[in-house]
């Protein structure tokens, strides 16, 4: 075991360097405790069981000027949480907030897990909760040993100093965090630190601006396509065009003989060329000639996929089944049985940064510089195609002009690729791999395409009776290292009627069925459909039962007392109880996901055929909210997305190839298409914080089209609403 | 063959072929990465930059077209009115993943500058802009808040 000396002056590293109290490579001490194997689990992580001066190392540096840096473990694209983290060290730091930045911590499986999933990656909108203790500690801990050194040095009793904003105070005495940074690695960890009562916040649960939003609206902030070395070059790879298709032969001769062309070499996915700009890279890859077998892999179209997606429903066992009372003699005597068919297409992420990559492999080390959501397995994936040991691969973490779950594929496919351009091109230079907009969209990883079949039965007084609900299409876990079905699925299941809606006679089956279409988790996992299908169809069956949807929802959400309460607070905020305004049509939807609910009430005018979305209002629970205009900006940019998604979103195949290649085919939407206001209100809550970057992104769509159906619309019976093929 | 043009008022000297699309001369050859790779087809927006004092898709203008031109990036835009308009952005905390926000940022300023500010021209204008976060409202927010 490390002596007591060693850990309190471990504080002080590379001493004159100007960095004091910091991060140290160094094999980690942690007794981290964590269990949980799946996304929701409870973390049985504790902060306070690994050493104080641990967590400091980890997570902050402060510098002599007081500027101080936090560390996140986690990846930001766009959700805020590098902001958010930062001000949970900063608070009870008492940190001056201007003069906070963050960056991304290195690779570590065990300094910087995520405790839910006992590997460093982000997803499934854990970060805050995941480390809401650690660096709440890690500031707190830092904060007692500085103000220790202070006192120490002043010769005043600790307890007469105070600290606020980085700045210490005692009588006329004054001085920085910074100034006491080096004196404080020489003060004893404390055993115990108390963290701050709520009622002492200065920064967590108000409007903090962040930290990241200098750099954003000044175009200096760097992200993974920005990466810049020394004598880098610029590749690009010309990739199937149809998924599964095999290269047959490649004439690569026009190709080297461009202007500006460093090499050309083959890779597993296809042809890398390697040239002086982006541009020329480009240019040359048009003059290569590719022959790819026609005949391997995916040639159905999508809407052939489609159909034998529901033809396996009916031909093919379960992988999920899971019945609760007697389902199919309760639809029997049914009063009413309502029906409804969904079909979910293909969905490309389309992140506004294409991905991109840079790296330098040496032959014995190799560094990678981008938007890495998955560290552990990306660093793993990396160091099995070089054939060196993990701790050769270094991975710089910078923020990610949005994911949307497409960073996050559990084969770390654009990871694996770039590491095998590495390997093959044996270049003495950097290389920055860049995809275009045609290479990201037409590069699978989608949201699979998902088939619904649902049926309904309500008693003579309109109450719902019993449940058969199916779907079909690819499991996002299908084709990776992780378990594979038939078992209970989350990146399929979570969020689905049967499970979500407490009625006692219910059956739920899931058929696994393939295609060669690689397939990822998309923003709110499976949530962006399951909650979909459940939203419209219990609209359909309070319109069967002639009962007000919010009350026949409440009726059904006694075991989600949350839920239940979000949806209370949106109808009483929309003004539900009272006629809308003339020319106004109402839809209502609410939703649990990834922790956190949201119900929102959307208000239209015009007709299905030209309709504007007035007002949606919100309801949100999120546990508390770290920063609350964060939560407002999550939901009103989520509404948008599960927006975009479901009414405009579709990617096509055709032979087994994506049609939509840029975004005149790929319809995403725009400001005229936005509400016009989205009211955000949140329920106040002490529980701890739960994930706001995307169960704002579910209820939205569904209370829209809920609304446009009471317009008169034709019932949805596949997606997107409008369609532009 | 050598292209110049001003950028950001500095007089530079381009060593590349005259169809290079502007953005590729900007981001590889002129280390500019403000200006973003979004479409590289005019769709979205996202690589908006001044030429001459009007907004222009730097991926959809080749160097030969930019010959001899004042091309200002977000890096370099200046002025009172990119102020307003920063600030704005700022003051209404618009960014999420950001990625889009320069090219947003100069094509409402673009807009403001050309004495465009009602709420019908902003959103007919913006709406040419992708934002995949969907900022939309406080970007619509920020640059009526800078109009004023």
């Amino acid at each position: 075991m490390t002596g007591l000396a060693t850990s309190r002056r471990a504080f002080v590293v590379m001493a004159g360097s100007g960095l004091l109290l910091g991060l140290v490579p160094k094999t980690s001490r942690a007794r981290e405790v964590h269990r949980q194997g799946h996304p929701f689990g409870e973390s049985l992580f504790r902060a306070d069981q690994v050493p104080g001066d641990e967590l400091v190392r980890r997570f902050l540096e402060i510098a002599p000027d007081g500027a101080v840096t936090v560390f996140s473990k986690h990846l930001d694209m766009g959700q805020g949480t590098w902001s958010g983290l930062a001000s949970l060290v900063a608070e009870e730091l008492d940190a001056d907030w201007t003069k906070v930045r963050v960056t991304g911590a290195p690779v570590s499986d065990t300094a910087y897990a995520n405790h839910m999933f006992q590997r460093q990656a982000t997803g499934g909108s854990t970060s805050l909760a995941n480390s809401w203790d650690e660096l709440r500690r890690a500031g707190a801990v830092a904060r007692a040993m500085v103000l220790a050194a202070a006192a120490r040095s002043w010769g005043v009793p600790v307890e007469t100093i105070s600290l606020r904003d980085g700045v210490l105070t005692h009588g006329a005495r004054r001085a920085t965090l910074g100034d006491f940074a080096r004196a404080a690695g020489d003060e004893e960890v404390p055993e115990e630190v108390a963290l701050k009562p709520r009622s002492a916040w200065r920064l967590l649960g108000r409007d903090t601006p962040r930290t990241d939003m200098p750099g954003k609206v000044t175009g200096q902030t760097k992200y993974g396509i920005d990466g810049a070395w020394d004598d880098m070059r610029h590749a690009v790879v010309a990739r199937t065009p149809r998924f599964g298709a095999r290269l047959l032969h490649a004439d690569t001769r026009a190709a080297r003989a461009m202007p500006g062309v460093e090499a050309v070499v083959e890779i597993p996915s296809g042809i890398a060329v390697i040239a002086r700009t982006t541009w020329h890279a480009l240019r040359a890859r048009d003059a290569l000639t590719l022959t790819w077998s026609d005949e391997e892999g995916e040639t159905r179209s999508d809407a052939q996929i489609a159909r034998d997606h529901r033809a396996a429903m009916d031909r093919q066992a379960p992988s999920w089944d899971d019945v609760r009372g007697d389902p199919a003699a309760m639809l029997a005597r049914a009063a009413t049985r309502v029906e409804a068919e969904f079909t979910f297409p293909y969905l490309a992420h389309a992140a506004m940064e294409p991905l991109a990559l840079l790296g330098r492999f040496d032959g014995t080390r190799c560094k990678l510089r981008g938007g890495f959501q998955t560290q552990t397995d990306n660093r793993a994936q990396v160091a099995a195609i070089l054939g060196i040991e993990a701790k050769a691969v270094e991975l710089e973490t910078v923020p990610a002009g949005g994911s949307f779950g497409r960073r996050a594929g559990f084969t770390g496919d654009w990871v694996v690729e770039f590491a095998q351009l590495l390997k093959a091109a044996r270049a003495s230079y950097p290389i920055k791999l860049t995809w275009t907009r045609e290479d990201d969209m037409r590069g699978g990883h989608y949201r699979p395409l998902m088939v619904y079949a649902m049926q309904g039965g309500l008693d003579a007084q309109g109450r719902l009776l019993a449940l058969d609900m199916r779907l079909a299409g690819q499991s996002v876990t299908g084709n990776t290292p992780y378990p594979k079905p038939p078992y209970r699925d989350i990146t399929v299941l979570e969020g689905n009627f049967h499970d979500l809606y407490d009625h006692p006679h219910s059956r739920l089956r899931f058929f696994h069925a393939g295609a060669a279409v690689p397939v990822v988790t998309y923003r709110s996992i499976s949530n962006n459909h399951t909650g979909v299908a459940k939203e419209i169809f219990v609209d359909r069956l309070a319109r069967a039962a002639g009962a007000d949807p919010v009350a026949f929802r409440l009726a059904l959400l006694g075991a989600e007392p949350r839920q239940a309460q979000v949806l209370r607070v949106a109808a009483k905020a929309a003004g539900w109880d009272t006629p809308p305004p003339r020319g106004i049509t109402r839809g209502v939807a609410v939703h649990r996901s990834e922790g956190s609910c949201v119900a929102q009430v959307a208000e239209l005018s015009g007709s299905p055929e030209d309709f504007r979305i007035e007002r949606i209002v919100s309801a949100v629970d999120c546990g508390l909210a770290v920063n609350p205009d964060t939560v407002r900006a999550q939901v009103e940019g989520g509404t948008g997305f599960g927006l975009s998604s479901a009414l405009y979103g579709e990617i096509n195949l055709d032979h087994g190839a994506a049609r939509q290649g840029n975004f005149d085919g790929y319809r995403l939407l725009r400001m005229n298409e936005m509400p016009r206001r989205i009211e955000v209100h949140m329920v106040e809550s002490a529980e701890r914080p739960s994930g706001i970057g995307e169960p704002g992104s579910v209820p939205g769509a569904p209370a829209v089209i809920n609304a446009l159906e009471r317009m008169g619309m034709a019932p949805v019976t596949r997606f997107p609403v409008f369609a532009s093929a | 063959m050598a292209i110049t043009l001003t950028i950001n008022g500095n007089p530079t000297r381009l060593d590349a072929e005259g169809d290079m699309p502007l953005l590729w001369a900007l981001r590889d050859l002129a280390g500019l990465t403000g200006t973003k790779f979004g479409c590289g087809a005019g769709h979205c927006g996202a690589c908006t930059v001044h030429m001459d004092g009007e907004p222009a898709r730097a991926c959809s203008v080749t160097l030969e077209e930019a010959a001899g031109r004042s091309i200002v990036t977000i890096e370099g835009v200046t002025g009172a009115t990119a102020q307003k308009v920063q600030e704005a952005w700022l003051r209404h905390q618009v960014a999420q993943c950001g990625y889009c926000q320069p090219g947003q940022i100069m094509t409402a300023i673009a807009l403001l500058e050309a004495g465009y500010g009602d709420a019908e021209t902003v959103e007919a204008v913006m709406s040419g802009n992708l934002c995949r976060c969907a900022t939309y409202l406080r970007i619509r927010a920020a640059v009526l808040d800078a109009a004023v």
